[in-house]
């Protein structure tokens, strides 16, 4: 296998990886737009344990996930009131603090990055990884977990009484979350053998945003079909560096004007009912 | 003056109007009667172009109406008092009436925000106050002035007595009859049978989306089967 | 200079640069009371404003106005492309759709931009004079003022707009209620378009301020810009001109504050430490609503 097609593997194992971690957030109704963030801390967590603590690879990877998962539960927490747009806009609020904290510590080397991490990370990892993932989220998915997510997803009120704890699902769907995506920052980090901040900000939380968005929120395929699709689709295209943003600008808005719950979704997410003739709310009476 | 025609409309699964087929005279009160979620409003936000039907004719002249957007069927000169009165709560109540006339090419509006006020002089104390702050009766009251701005051809009415005093309902009652007998054609829909009987000419009977009788207003006002169900066993 | 002149130095360099964050907010509350969406391209489009004028400025040396004007019909009219093709088409949609939605426009304009202009800053063109203004010990540039009275003039203007017009009217009647606002006889439709296209044009005046008061354009500004600005919303509270205003004055006041007395490096942290503070605290902000935080957006 070449060395380029073993390249093209191990990035689109680690976005199956983090596409699954955002997953698990917006399947409870949570929009996240830190998840950039969160990876970014698994990252940095990991690199700081093998580089500078001398930790071995899979322990140093797990704990990183561990660090995600409490930031995660941290800002879930605190976030619980704050629902759609609002929390979208906090979780970007935090996953920008969190840049702009990282930018400005020296320790693990500011703006100007953190070098010298070792290559451990390989496709035989990345593989692992994603099989495990891939396993735990087919049982997961059809789970009373699971259906619990969608319940606080569809209707809060309705999923209290029914017995479901609210808040603790929706702080637990994002601890989860963030622990997967951690997990992937940690295998990044030891891939690429260095780390900037602003790799973690926005446009990262909003690559990962897309996984689920065009490949499907409803089911673990779909991130893990978006993931693919946006790794690869850029390569055949021959679309190159920045530009392939272009494509999956223009992507995304094409989903989401035909099937804005995602490609692989059955339901096509555009609402019936009684056609509006003038752009207004839906008819009661 | 308005002609519906077998009209089908349908939310989701539900069939809520039936192939429903009725006539507005020119200058008449005409009332459709029913029960709550009979349909009645569906028909009156069909022809008001809220709701697209799913079959059927709404004719206003030569114009049809049905699958037309609001907007247009505004200036084709309907009006309409909605359900629930519709006011615009953070616009003040002389802005409201201002909307009313949005778009008209023939109005004098300081003119006839005058007469408005004349007409309704709550509505001339309460001028600058936002729309929200009024009560129940005096919101309905700046709903009807509001339509009428527009000097509609066609004013539709849909409950106008929802969740007023009984005192209100009355005073609600006597000003659709004076706008009828300044020229006014009116399509009313309402719960209240026995206040809507007492000012319409014409009359129908919708039961879970079907006209179930018509006739004169005196007519029904007679009949033994309208008397049970909708006038509470008493002749009006 | 005196401690106390210091002081009054940085508000005003606050009061300026949060003039242009104000307007900036302006946009978005605008788009977000009309059509009930958070416009995530909002920051994109002020950086393709002043792109345009970027443009036009170098290409045919224009002055101050016609760049502004250039850079409003430019911006004004992305936006209104952006309506009719990206947003009107998912009415039937969830209500998150739209947000990612501008979301997908936002990555491609700004990747758009990147390869056009090439990842890196690009000089603004002088298209105005600068000369310094000494109001006794307070040292302004002729450019601060210029951003801070269109500012304001725009503000008033909108707020004339919106208040004494019909179409104004027409505009608060949909925000309000748009079934009530179609049978009154507004074309709910195009005011969808018009309203967009407005505050687009508002973003694209505030791209061309801002390219002038720095000095540079960057095809990424559309982030920290439309993030301040998004901040500048929250705080005012969504849907309110009055607080959008205010909050983008607070918020330069603060940051120039900050930079001055603590350190600029926690310039950026500022704005995102408010938007953390208020969001917990008082999320619908200082002039906004309450329910509609608590229920959907």
């Amino acid at each position: 296998m070449s060395a380029y097609t073993v390249d093209l593997l191990v990035n689109a194992g680690i976005n199956i990886i983090l596409g699954l971690g955002f997953y698990t957030s917006i399947l409870s109704g949570q929009l996240s737009v830190a998840h950039g963030a969160l990876m970014g801390i698994g990252a940095y967590t990991a690199a700081i344990l093998t580089v500078k603590l001398g930790w071995p690879f899979w322990p140093a990877i797990l704990a990183g996930g561990v660090l995600a998962a409490v930031a995660g539960a941290a800002i879930a927490a605190v976030s619980l009131r704050l629902r759609g747009v609002y929390l979208a806009v906090a979780t970007l609020a935090f996953g920008e603090a969190l840049v702009v904290f990282l930018l400005n510590n020296s320790y693990v080397g500011g703006a100007a990055g953190f070098y010298g991490i070792p290559l451990i990370t390989n496709l035989r990892h990345v593989a692992l990884v994603v099989t495990l993932l891939v396993l735990f989220m087919w049982r997961f998915d059809s789970s009373r977990l699971a259906m619990a997510y969608r319940a606080v997803r569809d209707d809060e009120i309705s999923a209290a009484t029914m017995g479901i704890n609210v808040r603790r699902t929706k702080v637990h769907a994002f601890t989860l979350g963030a622990f997967i995506v951690g997990v992937g920052g940690g295998l990044f980090a030891h891939y690429l053998g260095i780390l900037e901040p602003g790799q973690f900000g926005y446009l990262r939380s909003i690559t990962i945003m897309m996984f689920a968005a065009i490949g499907g929120v409803n089911a673990f395929l779909g991130p893990v079909f978006g993931a693919v699709l946006l790794t690869l689709a850029p390569e055949f295209l021959r679309v190159s560096g920045q530009d392939r943003y272009i494509l999956y600008g223009i992507l995304l808005v094409l989903v989401m004007i035909f099937r804005p719950n995602g490609l692989l979704e059955r339901r096509s997410g555009r609402r019936p009912g009684a056609e509006k003739v003038s752009a207004g709310q839906t008819v009661s009476s | 003056m308005l002609e519906i025609r077998d009209l089908h409309v349908r939310y989701g699964h539900v069939h809520a109007v039936r192939g429903v087929s009725l006539r507005v005279n020119h200058g008449e009160i005409t009332t459709i009667i029913g029960a709550n979620g009979a349909g009645k409003s569906t028909i009156i936000r069909s022809i008001m172009g809220l709701v697209r039907p799913a079959s059927g004719s709404i004719r206003l002249g030569q114009h049809e109406l049905a699958g037309k957007p609001a907007y247009r069927t505004a200036y084709l000169g309907v009006g309409l008092v909605p359900e629930g009165r519709g006011i615009l709560a953070q616009m003040s109540v002389l802005e409201n009436l201002r909307m009313g006339a949005y778009g008209r090419k023939d109005r004098d509006l300081e003119e006839q925000i005058e007469e408005m006020m004349n007409r309704f002089p709550i509505l001339r104390d309460r001028r600058h106050q936002p729309a929200g702050l009024l009560s129940g009766g005096e919101q309905q009251m700046l709903a009807i002035a509001r339509a009428l701005m527009a000097r509609p051809k066609l004013l539709l009415m849909d409950e106008p007595s929802l969740g007023l005093a009984p005192k209100v309902v009355s005073q609600i009652f006597d000003t659709i009859r004076e706008i009828n007998a300044a020229g006014t054609t009116i399509l009313l829909v309402e719960q209240n049978a026995r206040k809507a009987l007492a000012v319409s000419h014409r009359a129908y009977v919708l039961e879970t989306g079907r006209i179930v009788k018509e006739g004169s207003a005196q007519e029904l006002r007679e009949d033994p089967a309208v008397i049970d169900a909708y006038l509470g066993g008493v002749r009006a | 200079m005196s401690e106390f002149w210091l002081f009054v130095q940085q508000t005003v360099n606050g009061l300026v640069l949060g003039s242009a964050y104000s307007l900036v907010a302006v946009g978005y509350t605008l788009v977000f009371g009309v059509l009930r969406i958070l416009n995530m391209a909002h920051g994109e489009i002020l950086m393709a404003g002043g792109f345009f004028g970027l443009l036009f400025a170098t290409s045919m040396s224009l002055g101050l106005v016609p760049t502004l004007i250039v850079a409003a019909l430019g911006a004004g009219l992305l936006g209104v492309l952006m309506e009719r093709l990206a947003i009107r088409p998912l009415s039937k949609a969830n209500h998150l759709a739209p947000l990612i939605t501008t979301i997908g426009v936002s990555t491609l304009l700004q990747s758009l931009a990147t390869r056009i202009f090439g990842p890196y800053r690009v000089p603004f063109p002088p298209v105005v004079d600068i000369s310094v203004v000494n109001l006794g010990p307070l040292f302004l540039t002729s450019i601060n003022i210029m951003v801070f009275v269109v500012v304001i003039v725009l503000v008033i203007a909108l707020k004339l707009l919106l208040e004494r017009t019909d179409l104004g009217r027409a505009i608060r009647a949909k925000a309000e209620n748009p079934e009530v606002a179609s049978f009154l006889g507004v074309n709910v439709d195009f005011i969808n378009w018009f309203t967009v296209g407005l505050a687009s044009a508002l973003a694209g005046v505030a791209g061309v301020l801002l390219g002038l008061t720095f000095g540079v354009l960057s095809p990424h500004m559309g982030i920290p810009y439309g993030l301040k600005g998004l901040v500048t919303l929250i705080v005012g509270g969504m849907g309110s001109i009055q607080g959008a205003m205010v909050a983008g004055l607070l918020l330069g006041v603060t940051e120039s504050l900050t930079v001055g007395y603590i350190s600029s490096a926690y310039r950026d942290a500022v704005a995102f430490s408010v938007l953390i503070a208020v969001l917990l605290l008082r999320p619908s902000g200082l002039f906004g609503s309450k329910v509609q935080v608590e229920n959907r957006v």
